[in-house]
């Protein structure tokens, strides 16, 4: 005689059964890579920490926050069925373009630089102020075009040209807001978010070339509208000049060679924590930040640098298998976006250090310091997970 | 949909839409291709040449800073330190590390005594350094980093004291500025030598500006700057200045002067240099008016007057000439400082009486051209003697530009100007036997290890022989037992000496006239004991007043006052002769016992020398440490 399950039984079968099949491999490459980012955000940040003046530890200490947040965020949305999101995605759209819509007006109206709630900073309107805590609307959209184009794409069977399209449009509306604020390596996130999704949607090749020499067509119409700040074009192109001449491009082509000049001075092994001698020098700039690879490459060496790479690669190639283990499309294409946002966000960023990506501003995840960017990468990892988690539910 | 065994990754087909998991392959194709760039890229930069990056970026960090050396000392003859080098705060801020300029400033103004608007402007500059109080006392610097603001520091920096005070000497030592440079006297005369090498400190350095403790670095030590040794005799120095403030506060001049000589060497004891600030108090003047002042001397300029007439052959001290209280010469009329009778006058009563038509009648018989000569041979108006800063040089003309007046004006030391010295060194020329032994204040230089290296000196040469000079001595001791300077007389000692009493030159109208009738420069020049002279002083009063005006009641006083004072330090017996005997005693020295003294002076130095040296060797063989106490206490 078959007895019926108590409630109590159902409870505890029903919930194990979820975490069970959480990816114990994703969840110990993200904690190794953010130890290793929370440690190198100290070394960046706490100045030269004499007998006199004690070391810095506000930056840690926010930093070790924003890592216990953006975890205890991954749990939540991996908890949360990603199908449900499906619905919610029109939601989730719409609340990104009335949050991006305010910062767009003031930065094109050209209000106040220190508006009280949305300042200006280095010349970009890009974060709210709120409540002592500043946030990036961009950075969040990040996550919530990806479920948007992830729904679109996978809502129906075969994508014709016309869906691409909508599909491209559906991106275009925020990009090109963020554009207008003027954001340049947010961007750039996008149109490898959107590239890789759209090319593991199964879309036509013909399609793709389409969808390529479109691209073309607006990066080149964006670079010479203008738009962009001088020094984002300085920077961008300083990486390909290697004695320029104009001022700007001078001044971005030193922040790399300081950058390169502090990956070969770590060498094998490295100066050792807290010794690293151009990150002490402060002559890499925003290194707690964009610039943070060149202080792990520093000070931790070739063995410190190369593990980081190494942890990154192979929380990649969980999420690829994640990705191939999906129960559906909606989930395959979360997973394909959430690579490439991870991707490319590793890509530029230790590949600008190197000298071998233009430079601009964009964190590397989970181990630059900031908390719009932790949260956001975290929430990705969270959707990677709940696709995984409820593959067979 | 059919499935082969080689997964397609969906681009082989053309027109037919690919399945999402084998379009995945081109993401993680993707991933392959940027792993590989990235770690090509980095094991090519951290590996394959790091030595390249290593070098770049010590050639940025490195930064070098001076290290100031140790200005040297001046200190007077015997070793006393007259100027000095001690450390002291400075306040500087770093504006980019001031949190709030204004409450900063705020905080600071009532500490360091500075208006808050200028410290905030300080604190504020687009500059990474900016003093806020430089060489402050300790308890300002203790007052201020007790503060505890953020972006100001203190360190410290040489800064010059003089442990006399600062008026004490002034007009000799000058004075070096804040960073230490010589503007002006002894201070900028030898600045080069008492600078010094500064050193270099070569440390890593942070963006920010702080230095990376565990930098490495390199230090290049200073070489402390040599110390100057000058001739003056502290004691006497001090004395000198005392006395010249009391009497030109007494007398009301505006000036004084008293420069004290060992003639026998030239060296320089005492110059001071007194003026009336604006307040009217007398004191210490900062301008070295014994050398910067061109002045007419006046009747002390006689006796070379008389040594070109007793030189050309053209009298001697007992031929009597007749000499009346006035005469004209072209259009001007020359009279003597009281009216006298028709007189019948040796030059001995010429100068004792300081007789101006008696002397203007001698100068006639030898002309213009001889006593040109004579007097330039003396030195006067003939230029710097010491290389001082802004020394003047004094004004003799030459004969073809003397006008019908100009040889009895010269001839009784008006119309021509001289520096205090250059009439001090003509003095001690007599005082010498008619040897010109050349002015000096600076003995020599002491390096920082302790080698002394003596100044040079120029050979002393004869200007006059020994005959006139001992002519001129008795002459000069007459005006001092007798004429018109018997108050610069001192018991036990015989003075020889002259008084004056030169007209001003008013510098605005010309001629001697001024608004308030005629002004003076009182001055009395000689030395003592006349028998064998040892000391040459001249004491300068610059416009005295009242009944105080001629140099036998303004100068001389002083002069026998100070004269005692000099014997006393430089413990020279009293002569129990009396004036006869003196006078036919009177000697001067020849020009091979002045190089004796000097050849004695020498050996005594260079024992003084090698007495030093001994005494640094044994210091360093106390303090080596293969050294062997038991031996040292043996």
């Amino acid at each position: 005689m078959a007895l019926a399950p108590s409630r109590s039984q159902v409870y505890r079968r029903d919930r194990p059964v979820l975490w069970q099949h959480i990816d114990v491999g994703v969840i110990t490459m993200v904690l190794g890579i953010t130890a290793i980012g929370v440690l190198m955000v100290f070394s960046a940040t706490r100045g030269p920490a004499t007998e006199l003046e004690p070391a810095n530890t506000s930056f840690l200490v926010r930093q070790i926050v924003f890592a216990v947040l953006g975890f205890a965020l991954m749990g939540a949305v991996a908890a949360f069925d990603y199908r449900k999101l499906r619905a919610l995605s029109p939601v989730l759209y719409g609340g990104l373009l009335a949050a991006l819509a305010p910062l767009t007006f003031l930065a094109v109206s050209g209000a106040a630089e220190n508006l009280f709630f949305a300042p200006e900073v280095n010349g970009i309107r890009a974060w709210y102020r709120l409540a002592g805590a500043q946030l990036q609307p961009a950075e969040f959209g990040k996550v919530v075009v990806i479920v948007a184009l992830a729904a679109f794409l996978s809502s129906t069977a075969d994508i014709d040209m016309r869906r691409l399209l909508l599909g491209l449009a559906l991106v275009a509306v925020p990009v090109g807001f963020i554009y207008l604020q003027p954001d340049l390596g947010t961007i750039l996130v996008f149109i490898a978010i959107t590239g890789g999704m759209v090319v593991v949607s199964g879309v036509r090749p013909r399609h793709l070339v389409v969808v390529l020499v479109l691209l073309g067509l607006l990066v080149g119409a964006g670079l010479a509208s203008n738009q962009l700040k001088a020094y984002q074009l300085a920077r961008f192109t300083a990486f390909l000049d290697e004695s320029p001449e104009d001022q700007l491009a001078i001044g971005a082509r030193e922040n790399v060679e300081q950058a390169q000049i502090a990956i070969g001075n770590g060498g094998l092994t490295g100066t050792g924590l807290f010794q690293g001698t151009q990150t002490r020098s402060e002559l890499v700039p925003e290194q707690q930040t964009d610039f943070i690879f060149s202080v792990v490459a520093e000070e931790l060496g070739f063995i410190g640098s190369a593990s980081l790479l190494l942890l990154f690669g192979l929380l990649l190639l969980r999420i690829w298998r994640i990705a191939h283990l999906a129960a559906d499309t909606f989930g395959l294409l979360i997973c394909a976006g959430v690579f490439s946002m991870l991707l490319f966000h590793i890509f530029q960023s230790v590949g600008m250090t190197l000298g071998i990506m233009p430079v601009t501003g964009i964190p590397l995840p989970f181990v630059s310091y900031g908390g719009s960017s932790m949260l956001t990468m975290f929430a990705g990892l969270g959707l990677v997970l709940s696709v995984h988690m409820h593959r067979f539910s | 949909m059919t499935t082969v065994d080689i997964p397609r990754i969906g681009l082989g087909h053309a027109s037919a839409p690919a399945s999402p998991q084998r379009r995945l392959f081109v993401i993680g194709l993707v991933l392959l291709l940027a792993a590989s760039g990235l770690s090509f890229r980095l094991v090519r930069i951290q590996v394959m040449e790091p030595d390249r990056y290593l070098e770049w970026g010590e050639s940025q960090r490195l930064r070098s800073l001076t290290l100031p050396a140790e200005r040297g000392a001046i200190l007077d003859r015997h070793g006393v330190v007259l100027a000095t080098s001690i450390p002291r705060p400075t306040i500087w801020a770093d504006p980019s590390a001031v949190v709030d300029p204004r409450a900063t400033a705020q905080a600071l103004s009532p500490v360091l005594g500075v208006e808050v608007e200028r410290l905030e402007y300080l604190l504020s500059r687009d500059s990474r350094f900016s003093y806020l109080g430089r060489q402050v006392d300790d308890s300002v610097a203790a007052a201020v980093l007790d503060l505890g603001l953020a972006g100001v520091f203190s360190y410290e920096e040489p800064s010059r004291f003089s442990p006399g005070g600062d008026e004490f000497a002034r007009s000799i030592l000058g004075r070096s500025d804040l960073d230490s440079l010589g503007i002006s006297g002894v201070e900028l005369q030898y600045d080069s030598i008492l600078t010094g090498t500064p050193g270099e400190l070569v440390f890593e350095r942070a963006h920010s500006g702080a230095v990376i403790p565990t930098g490495e670095f390199d230090r290049t030590e200073a070489i402390p700057g040599s110390s100057i040794v000058l001739t003056i005799d502290q004691n006497l120095q001090f004395e000198t200045e005392r006395q010249l403030i009391d009497q030109v506060t007494a007398t009301g001049g505006q000036n004084g002067i008293v420069l004290i000589m060992n003639n026998a060497t030239g060296e320089i004891l005492a110059m001071a240099n007194v003026s009336r600030d604006a307040d009217g108090v007398v004191r210490p003047s900062s301008e070295n008016l014994s050398l910067t002042w061109n002045y007419e001397p006046g009747s002390i300029a006689k006796p070379f007057t008389f040594a070109s007439v007793f030189e050309a052959g053209a009298g001697t001290t007992d031929e009597f000439i007749n000499v009346a209280d006035s005469m004209v010469i072209w259009d001007k009329e020359f009279t003597d400082d009281h009216p006298h009778a028709l007189e019948y006058w040796s030059p001995v009563d010429i100068l004792r009486e300081s007789s101006n038509i008696g002397t203007i009648s001698w100068a006639n018989r030898v002309g213009a051209d001889t006593l040109y000569d004579t007097l330039s041979d003396f030195g006067i108006g003939q230029g710097p003697i010491l290389g001082f800063p802004n020394e003047a040089g004094g004004v003799l003309h030459d004969t073809d530009d003397w006008s019908g007046t100009s040889l009895p004006t010269i001839a009784i030391g008006q119309g021509v100007s001289t520096t205090p010295l250059q009439m001090l060194q003509a003095y001690a020329t007599i005082a010498n036997g008619g040897i010109r032994v050349p002015a000096q204040l600076v003995l020599g230089a002491t390096g920082a290890d302790g080698t002394f290296n003596p100044a040079p000196v120029e050979d002393p040469a004869r200007v006059i022989s020994e005959g006139t000079a001992a002519d001129l001595t008795r002459m000069l001791t007459a005006v001092v037992e007798g004429g018109t300077g018997t108050r610069a007389g001192i018991p036990g000692y015989t003075t020889a000496g002259k008084t004056g009493t030169a007209w001003k030159p008013n510098p605005v109208d010309g001629g001697y006239e001024w608004a308030d009738g005629r002004r003076y420069v009182a001055s009395f020049a000689g030395f003592l004991p006349a028998d064998d002279p040892q000391v040459t002083i001249l004491v300068v009063i610059d416009d005295p007043v009242g009944n105080q005006e001629t140099g036998g009641r303004a100068a001389a006083p002083l002069f026998g006052s100070l004269s005692r004072y000099a014997l006393s330090v430089l413990s020279i017996p009293p002569t129990s002769r009396t004036a006869e005997s003196e006078q036919a005693d009177v000697r001067s020295k020849s020009l091979d016992e002045i190089e004796a003294e000097r050849a004695a002076k020498a050996a005594a130095e260079a024992a003084y020398i090698a007495r030093q040296e001994e005494r640094q060797e044994e210091h360093q063989d106390e303090s080596a440490p293969d050294a062997d106490p038991a031996a040292a206490d043996g």
